[in-house]
């Protein structure tokens, strides 16, 4: 019985000391993620006096109780404590996705349509997605027939979508014609490369 | 003349059935991640946050004690609160043809993570975070803000 109230009184002491203790790292806190391949980004932070420039792995800045813009050093640990909630809550990053199409015609390629997997996985992963898709013709043809079929393209793409249980509303379509070439030739000139909608998950 | 108007209503009418998709063409990003309390202020209404849902230039995301929030921008770049965190979309610019524009992002109190997208692309000084106590200035890439509100700074 003594033993457990001087064990429980040795803890409430522990725990006094610690809230006392001033905490290592401010409340006014910069730091920078190395990213998923390795590198490493930059920012700039400023208080108006000082400018301090983080660009490694960990890299931190804080503003003191003095109001004094000062390197910090921040752990992984320190990250997770501070900052694993707000981590927790990033949304999946968006990502492109490029299809081709057959010439003159709205039908994907082969190939094209088994990447359409690949995109329709990436969509159907996320819970509240949204889909660009913009389409685009070769110089084969007059410009307003491209404008037309690349507006097709990308019609085509959203109805395989929604075929697969996408929500319409969660698609933007656009076609820009043979405006917007990913490789730039002479007009009159077939290019599989440029027959295509550009699509950007959200 | 006629011509011109039939031509100027048509072109209103394209318009309105090419935005149909996006209903919103105010939205400069959606609400991807909720969690727990957390809530969209817009001039005088404030909304729970909901996943789907589109944010503007001006609005203020609320989150409290247990709240978190995932925004993704149209320029691809993602940030997130977690609890206790105010956040005002101050200024928000963004052209995807040429990558062009600004962002001003406050973190007035509570804690940020933020992936940069294609703003960065055309010029550094593109996508800014302000907190009370300092501004960043952003090249990229992954980054974390934690601010105190400015009162107990």
């Amino acid at each position: 019985m003594m033993r457990i109230k001087s064990v429980a009184l040795a803890g409430a002491v522990l725990l006094g000391l610690a809230a006392c203790a001033e905490p290592r790292l401010s409340d006014n806190l910069f730091v920078v993620l190395s990213n998923e391949d390795g590198s490493v980004g930059e920012i700039t932070v400023s208080d108006g006096k000082t400018t301090t420039v983080l660009n490694t792995a960990l890299a931190a800045a804080q503003v003191d109780r003095e109001g004094a813009l000062k390197p910090a050093m921040v752990t992984d640990n320190d990250v997770k404590t501070i900052f694993q909630p707000a981590l927790d809550a990033q949304p999946i990053l968006p990502r492109r996705f490029v299809l081709y199409f057959e010439s003159g015609s709205n039908q994907l390629t082969p190939d094209s349509q088994q990447a359409f997997e690949t995109v329709f996985t990436d969509v159907a992963r996320r819970a509240a997605p949204t889909v660009e898709v913009i389409g685009h013709t070769d110089t084969v043809g007059a410009q307003d027939f491209n404008a037309r079929l690349s507006q097709e393209r990308a019609d085509a793409l959203r109805d395989l979508l929604v075929g697969r249980g996408i929500k319409a509303e969660a698609i933007i379509t656009a076609g820009r014609g043979e405006l917007d070439l990913l490789v730039k030739t002479a007009d009159e000139t077939a290019e599989a490369k440029n027959r295509r909608v550009e699509i950007t998950v959200r | 003349m006629w011509v011109k108007l039939i031509a100027a209503c048509a072109f209103l009418v394209v318009l309105a059935l090419g935005t149909s998709a996006s209903a919103d063409s105010d939205a400069i990003g959606w609400i991807k991640t909720v969690g727990g309390e957390a809530h969209i202020v817009r001039g005088a209404t404030r909304t729970p946050a909901a996943l789907g849902l589109p944010v503007h230039q001006k609005d203020r995301l609320e989150t409290g004690a247990d709240g978190s929030l995932g925004i993704t921008f149209t320029d691809n770049s993602v940030i997130s609160a977690g609890p206790n965190s105010s956040i005002v979309l101050e200024s928000y610019e963004y052209d995807a043809a040429n990558f062009k524009g600004g962002m001003l992002t406050d973190l007035l109190q509570g804690t940020l993570a933020v992936t940069t997208g294609d703003l960065p692309r055309t010029s550094p000084d593109a996508m800014r975070v302000r907190t009370p106590a300092a501004i960043l200035g952003v090249r990229g890439t992954r980054f974390l803000v934690k601010a105190a509100a400015a009162e107990s700074k």
